[in-house]
């Protein structure tokens, strides 16, 4: 795998939000308008890097019995390094992002990558995988953000939009709205790359506690 | 022995040194970034009291007894333009956080919302303008003038709660001096 698709299977082909279906709570709760699902982006995907750069780093001193813990360990400091940056710098995105910006910890995305691509490639490969993927994540939001901002509140980025403003559906802006917009993105991704993306690896076998789970060793022997 | 040692020894320690090595950059961020939070909060505060109360110079806090319980604390204008009352009101999504601004002759001067969890859309109207504009210029007796939201009715009814009880609190108040 070269450089560049190493990057770019994070925007398209292993999207983290529309093809593997991570990181769901934080993608429908600030995708309500464009700029704060802008700051979750940068933010997730600052943790990302970092995160994804030092657990590579650290791969071969990491014991395989405790790597769970000091990923968390690890992702929870970033997280909460970023939180505090952005409440002494930008309160105003701390503001819109609330809750979710410490929530970064559990997202599913960061453990995910370092369990299936940090722990076991080079830093400079894992970096570019952790920006893939915050370009995916960011721009899966964008999109979320952009049709239910402009449906639901007539405005892009706060900018007002004729017509539309007036006749907004309030709904969108809400959790059924989400589910409703998360749902047709990812069926229309799947119809356009025909069904077939990614699925296999990311099977029982491609999860992260594949090893301790009978269930996914028997799926593998299988196969 | 080898094997104790890189079954269990090295797994603690590793992780013991992970966990220091954290803790220790969180330290240096937080003391690097905590008095700038505090400025900014304090600005921030200090910014919304002269806000809602734009005749008033300097806020001083005062301790008052037999408070409504919405009312968390109350600033008196050194001038004596008025007093700003900060309240927080049970919303329907939590804690709405208000501030509002008495001015000396019984009015409000002005309301706001400094932070809240209502639905957006519906709730989240009471932050915005044509509603809590219509707080401005009111009075005790006048306050049953002000319109609630279509379809958010709890979010109404508490900010309108709030600001009775601030209003009420001002009476305390002005009777304790």
């Amino acid at each position: 795998m070269t450089k560049g698709q190493n990057f770019l299977k994070g925007i398209i082909k292993e999207n983290p939000v529309l093809v593997l279906v991570l990181g769901t709570c934080p993608t429908l709760a600030t995708s309500t308008s464009v700029s704060s699902a802008l700051g979750m982006g940068a933010a997730a995907t600052v943790v990302l890097l970092c995160s994804n750069m030092v657990i590579s780093a650290l791969r071969r001193v990491i014991p395989d019995k405790v790597r769970i813990p000091c990923y968390i360990v690890l992702i929870a400091g970033f997280v909460t390094m970023v939180q505090m940056l952005v409440k002494a710098f930008a309160p105003a995105l701390d503001q819109s992002l609330g809750i979710y910006l410490p929530l970064i910890v559990v997202n599913c995305i960061i453990l995910g990558r370092a369990e299936m691509f940090a722990n076991k490639n080079k830093v400079v490969d894992s970096a570019i995988d952790a920006l893939g993927m915050g370009a995916g994540f960011t721009l899966a939001l964008l999109l979320m953000a952009t049709i239910r901002e402009v449906f639901g509140n007539g405005t892009w980025m706060g900018i007002e939009i004729p017509v539309l403003v007036d006749n907004n559906i309030s709904i969108m802006t809400m959790a059924p709205g989400g589910f409703f917009v998360f749902g047709c993105l990812i069926a229309l991704v799947n119809k356009l790359s025909g069904g077939k993306n990614a699925k296999k690896s990311f099977g029982c076998a491609g999860c992260p506690s594949a090893e301790l789970c009978q269930k996914a060793q028997q799926y593998k022997e299988e196969m | 022995m080898k094997k104790t040692f890189s079954e269990i020894i090295k797994p603690v320690l590793v992780l013991t040194l992970i966990c220091a090595v954290v803790t220790f950059a969180l330290a240096y961020v937080n003391s690097v970034t905590a008095p700038i939070i505090a400025k900014s909060q304090e600005e921030e505060a200090q910014k919304a009291r002269a806000e809602v109360l734009k005749d008033g110079d300097t806020f001083t806090k005062i301790d008052v007894d037999n408070l409504p319980q919405t009312v968390t604390e109350v600033y008196r204008a050194e001038n004596g333009a008025g007093y700003v009352f900060m309240l927080t009101a049970k919303g329907y999504g939590g804690d709405m956080k208000l501030i509002c601004g008495i001015n000396s002759s019984g009015e409000i001067e002005e309301c706001k919302t400094l932070s809240h969890n209502e639905t957006s859309g519906l709730g989240s109207k009471t932050a915005e303008d044509p509603y809590c504009s219509q707080y401005s210029g009111k009075t005790a007796d006048t306050l049953n003038q002000v319109d609630a939201i279509t379809g958010a009715t709890i979010s109404s009814n508490a900010y309108k709660n709030a600001v009775t009880d601030a209003l009420e609190a001002y009476k305390t108040v002005k009777e304790a001096e």
